[in-house]
């Protein structure tokens, strides 16, 4: 160990902080970039033998905790399917209106019912009349602007996950790309922190779009499995896929049948799990794409059914006859239910969509049956969402007449209950005996015209179709309730003749001031209670027939708040969730300029020392060869 | 705002930054709070009490709808109250002129008080005619109906042809009064020692005979009840001085009259007056004595009662006529009608054109005023205590008297027709008892509209609660806000320049 062995030593130490200098600046001029972690130079003596000859670097280390990393992985991708729940909740909220503004649903509402209460003061007033019909029609614009937004909404879901696909795959490229370099960069032992930073960034934007799970291998590199399995890189480049539809209505629904589906869908190409249906088979549970797809098919799927079942409620409470039901007399006591069209006595009063429930109570439990007609190209079985809470579906067919009505309730009931067709095509029930009787019995026939039919008013119509008569058919490809608030507007007969908001009768003619038309609309409206399919999801399945159509369209306000304010909440309560990683994470893998700037102090100290040093054996050598001179 | 990736040397920077424009973010919601007053742009955002705040409003809204609704009807009741107080008060001046005894009718035939009735009916109708912004309160449902026709036209009929109130009455007093000498549609006979009296047929017209009695046993009474009925009286022996022959006649109108004639001996002065006959020398002289004065008696019978009588009935008829029940009327020539028949609207005035469908006239017009509370102020021209009012009217302004002493009897028996057809008849309408259901409707009303405004303060001062920021609360909120946020500016500034690079030279 002499002079040359310190000059080395010192040479050596030069070199390792020039490193340290490089490593220091690159950590310092990317302070500020997105996944870069910190970098730190691993220094150790050089052992010569048994020896300290001076130091060495072992490379570049990453500052990086692997659980942490996971778990931020996992975080973001839960953060952004929270987010972007909140965003479309709070959007979806806004949609209803500013509490007690003019255009919100429930002062259009209010509007309407106070309107009618006016009508039934004062039927014979012009301005009465008409005011009961702009707030009418203010209610169905209403609905339509709803129906058109929500819409839209879904349509925007549908290009975010088309943008986010995109997105997507970039991701998986650049880290198939990153990958590759990865594996060849370790192979030959260089610097490769640059290129994991890449990949890691590049998972990391994956992670918001997807929720993955990310095995690293030993050869460095990286399998990628969605957390319910599906396998979306392994050395092998994969791509998704998905079919972006436009234009998006109420009726564009996903299903598995492509030839059905009205809206894209995912597919995966390139790997084993090719051409799994992702959206059917629910593969994604987090980040944005998951939550675009929970928006689309879903959430606004079920506002779109609360305001149609607004809307079909508000068209059959005015517009729906009951038929007389009353007691039987006799030993055995049951209903009469009388069937005849008013207009064409011979004929059956049930249109298709139209619908009889019969409530059953036995020893055993009590049911409720509901006969839905139908023209005969109903979906057989009903979709059980179509009716009414708890019922069990039966499909009648009306061309069967009221023979088949009959049979059919008759079946439906099962052994023991008497059915029978009497005079005046009455269908008569009576009780099993044992305790099974029948509880009770309510229909509801459309009508068809303006007069001769009874008080009840047929105001609102299919406006996109024509003015048709709304029934709730489920004769056609899309039920007719599907999408009839964007369609619901005003029986054109009742704007062009206002009188008829209060003349049900010809001969003899209503009195102008008879107020039983606005009665009726103002009791069916606000006190009836009607029963509301379970599609919409309120109320559950035990008392969403307990609501008025005034109180329905409350809920729907109320719940849609309710589920703004639920998403926000969950959003903020993950965000800080998010907030706690990544403030431990960048603890760890941040660069802090402090800290730079007292290892550039040291290093610099360190430079000079060393150079100094070389310089002392310089001196020494000086004078050493002064000596010989 | 979407969730952006992690830059994690940046994220101190960016973290704290990101609290400043969260805190930024709710100083302007505060700032909002306190500009607009209210708590949240958004159902989501007024929290659990969203709830109340969309029921209450749906009930502020319901409320409100009430009080308009008693707003309206406010004025309504008002109008009808003015309106059946003056009907009430012309039917009590019209009782009370048919009590006083002036007897002078003018040229034309009309006496002062009958003049008076005239202006009094003009403005009967005009009061039935009375309507609320286009609302006629008096034609039952059909308010777009003016439910009655002009005065004129009630009273003379128009140019069409249409029978008014008084061709009615004139149909109706001549079939009454039949053809002299039977008047009163009743065959005056008898010979020998008989007098009679017999019913022209079965009809609804004229005198019936009722009841018959004598207070001696020397002439003897008999009337057969029929339908016709027909009175002899027969005289067996003559009767003593002093003795009576009773029978009562009753009107058309169901009013009845008993008559008494009395035997008088032949010296008696003065002989035979009105009301009593002679005693003749045989009783077939007697029973001829009889048949005069019997025939004195229905003259002045049908001149006055009767005729009296007729005037009533056809008015009645007339003013119970509507679109749906036409009047009755004296079917073919009068003087020899057998039957009524129901006019049309061709050939009668229907005085009235408003809804008569209704049982109760209350219920044409129904204020829904409370969850469950529905009152009615409906009325109808054509309610039986208006009908009576109008139809004295009309029978004592067209009744035409001739001057002197000629006409007075007759004048007499339509004042006391007048004053017993508006007297108070237990379980008939009048016009006053519409007038209590009105009030006892607006007694509720009042009640109701307290309630609402009580109740209105107490759901809006809910809603309120809910909706509304409070100022002060607001105003404290943002102070402490801005104060933390200018502490968190400065130690944000400050925490900047703590840098190891500021400090190495």
């Amino acid at each position: 160990m002499g002079l040359f062995g310190a000059l080395n030593s010192s040479l050596s130490g030069l070199r390792v902080t020039q490193s340290q200098m490089e490593i220091v600046s690159n950590n310092i001029a990317n302070v500020d970039s997105v996944g870069y972690t910190r970098r730190k130079l691993g220094v150790v003596q050089n052992l010569t033998g048994p020896t300290t000859s001076g130091v060495r670097t072992t490379g570049v280390q990453r500052q990086l905790d692997a659980l942490l990393q996971k778990q931020l992985r996992i975080e973001t991708a839960g953060a952004n399917f929270t987010d972007v729940r909140a965003r479309y909740a709070d959007q979806l909220d806004r949609l209803f209106g500013q509490p007690g503004a003019a255009g919100s649903l429930d002062t259009n509402v209010n509007a309407f019912s106070s309107s009618l209460q006016a009508l039934t003061t004062n039927p014979s007033d012009f301005s009465a009349r008409s005011q009961v019909l702009t707030n009418a029609q203010n209610l169905a614009t209403n609905l339509n602007n709803l129906t058109a937004d929500i819409q839209l909404m879904r349509q925007q879901a549908e290009v975010e996950i088309a943008s986010a696909v995109g997105r997507a795959n970039d991701a998986l490229s650049r880290i198939a790309e990153a990958d590759e370099k990865l594996a060849n960069g370790t192979t030959y032992g260089s610097d490769v922190t640059g290129l994991q930073d890449e990949r890691d960034g590049a998972i990391q934007e994956l992670s918001a779009l997807i929720d993955i799970r990310v095995i690293e291998q030993s050869s460095g590199k990286v399998s990628i499995f969605t957390t319910s399995g599906l396998q979306l890189y392994s050395g092998l480049k994969s791509s998704l896929t998905f079919d972006e539809r436009a234009p998006i209505s109420a009726n564009s629904l996903f299903t598995a049948d492509p030839l059905t589906r009205g809206v894209g869908t995912l597919r995966l190409n390139g790997l084993g799990g090719a051409g799994v249906d992702i959206i059917e088979s629910n593969l994604f549970r987090a980040g944005e794409i998951a939550a675009h797809i929970q928006m689309r098919d879903k959430t606004l799927v079920e506002a779109q059914a609360q305001v149609d079942d607004l809307a079909a409620s508000l068209a059959s409470a005015v517009g729906d006859r009951n038929p007389t039901v009353s007691a039987t007399n006799g030993v055995n006591s049951g209903f009469d239910i009388s069937l005849p069209d008013v207009l064409a006595p011979a004929t059956l009063a049930m249109k298709a969509g139209n619908s009889l429930t019969i409530d059953v109570s036995s020893p055993t439990g009590n049911r409720r049956i509901q006969l839905i007609a139908t023209d005969g190209t109903a979906p057989v079985p009903l979709p059980p969402e179509v009716g009414e809470a708890g019922a069990t579906l039966i499909r009648f067919d009306r061309a069967t007449g009221f023979a088949g009505l009959q049979a059919a309730v008759s079946g439906a009931l099962g052994a023991g209950f008497a059915v029978t067709l009497e005079p005046g095509n009455t269908l008569r029930i009576l009780d099993a005996g044992g305790g099974n009787r029948v509880t009770s019995a309510r229909a509801a026939f459309s009508t068809s015209g303006l007069t001769g039919e009874g008080p009840e008013l047929p105001l609102f119509v299919d406006a996109a179709a024509g003015g048709t008569l709304y029934r709730g058919s489920l004769d056609n490809l899309n039920p007719e309730k599907r999408g009839f608030a964007g369609r619901i507007g005003l029986n054109a007969a009742v704007v062009a003749d206002n009188s008829k908001l209060v003349v049900f009768n010809t001969a003899p003619a209503t009195p102008q001031g008879d107020n039983t038309r606005p009665k009726l609309l103002l009791e069916r409206l606000t006190s009836a209670p009607q029963a509301f399919s379970r599609a919409s999801g309120i109320g559950g399945n035990a008392s969403s027939a307990n609501f008025s159509v005034t109180s329905f369209a409350r809920r729907i306000v109320e719940d849609q708040g309710a589920n703004a304010a639920s998403a926000i909440n969950t959003d903020e309560g993950q965000k800080v969730v998010l907030r706690s990683v990544e403030s431990r994470f960048s603890e760890i893998s941040g660069v802090s300029i402090d800290q730079e700037m007292s290892d550039l102090v040291q290093i610099q100290t360190a430079y000079a020392a060393n150079a100094r040093m070389v310089s002392a054996v310089k001196d020494l050598f000086d004078t050493l060869l002064r000596i010989g001179s | 705002m979407p969730v952006s990736l992690l830059s994690p040397g940046a994220f101190r920077s960016t973290n704290s930054a990101r609290l400043l424009t969260s805190t930024r973010a709710s100083l302007d919601d505060l700032q909002r709070q306190l500009a607009t007053g209210s708590k949240s742009e958004t159902y989501g955002g007024l929290g659990s009490q969203r709830f109340t705040s969309l029921d209450f409003r749906a009930k502020a809204s319901e409320l409100r709808s009430y009080q308009s609704t008693i707003t309206q009807f406010n004025i309504r009741i008002g109008q009808l109250n003015l309106g059946l107080t003056r009907l009430t008060k012309i039917g009590d001046d019209l009782s009370s002129a048919a009590l006083s005894t002036t007897y002078d009718p003018d040229a034309t035939g009309k006496t002062s008080s009958q003049q008076f009735a005239r202006l009094n009916f003009d403005e009967a109708i005009g009061l039935l005619n009375s309507e609320v912004n286009g609302v006629h309160l008096y034609a039952g449902r059909s308010t777009d109906v003016r439910p009655v026709l002009d005065s004129a036209t009630l009273l003379e009929g128009d140019l069409a042809g249409r029978a008014g109130v008084r061709q009615i009455i004139a149909e109706r007093k001549a079939a009454d009064l039949g053809t002299a000498p039977n008047v009163g549609r009743v065959i005056q006979g008898g010979a020998g020692t008989n007098a009679t009296l017999a019913e022209d047929g079965v009809h609804p017209f004229g005198i019936k005979l009722t009841a018959a009695a004598s207070t001696t046993p020397n002439i003897s009474a008999t009337l057969t009840a029929g339908p016709p009925a027909n009175l002899d009286f027969n005289v067996v022996a003559n009767p003593a001085d002093g003795d009576q022959l009773r029978f009562e006649l009753t009107m058309p109108d169901g009013s009845k009259r008993a008559i008494q004639i009395a035997a008088k001996a032949a010296t008696s002065v003065p002989p035979n007056s009105s009301g009593e006959f002679l005693i003749g020398a045989t009783p077939a002289a007697t029973a001829t004595n009889i048949r005069a004065t019997i025939a004195q008696v229905m003259d002045r019978e049908a001149t006055t009662a009767l005729s009296a009588a007729s005037a009533k009935v056809a008015a009645d008829a007339f003013f119970a006529g509507s679109n749906t029940a036409p009047p009755q009327r004296v079917s073919g020539p009068p003087t020899t009608a057998t039957a009524l028949i129901a006019g049309t609207a061709a050939n009668t005035v229907i005085w009235y054109q408003g809804d008569d469908q209704a049982a109760n006239p209350r219920n044409t017009t129904q204020a829904k005023i409370d969850t469950g509370q529905v009152v009615g102020v409906g009325a109808q021209a054509n309610e039986k205590g208006i009908q009576r009012v109008l139809a004295s009217l009309a029978v004592y302004s067209t009744e035409t008297f001739l001057g002197g002493d000629a006409d007075k009897g007759r004048f007499q028996a339509i004042n006391d027709k007048i004053r017993s057809n508006l007297g108070n008849t237990l379980g008939t309408q009048s016009v006053k008892s519409i007038l209590v259901e009105i009030a006892a409707s607006h007694t509720s009303i009042k009640g109701a509209e307290e309630r609402h405004k009580t109740r209105l303060n107490f759901v809006e001062s809910i809603v309120g609660d809910v909706e509304n920021a409070n100022q002060e609360e607001t105003a404290a909120k943002l102070l402490s806000l801005q104060t933390k946020l200018q502490a968190a500016y400065q130690t944000t500034a400050i925490i900047s320049r703590l840098n190891l690079t500021e400090y190495l030279r």
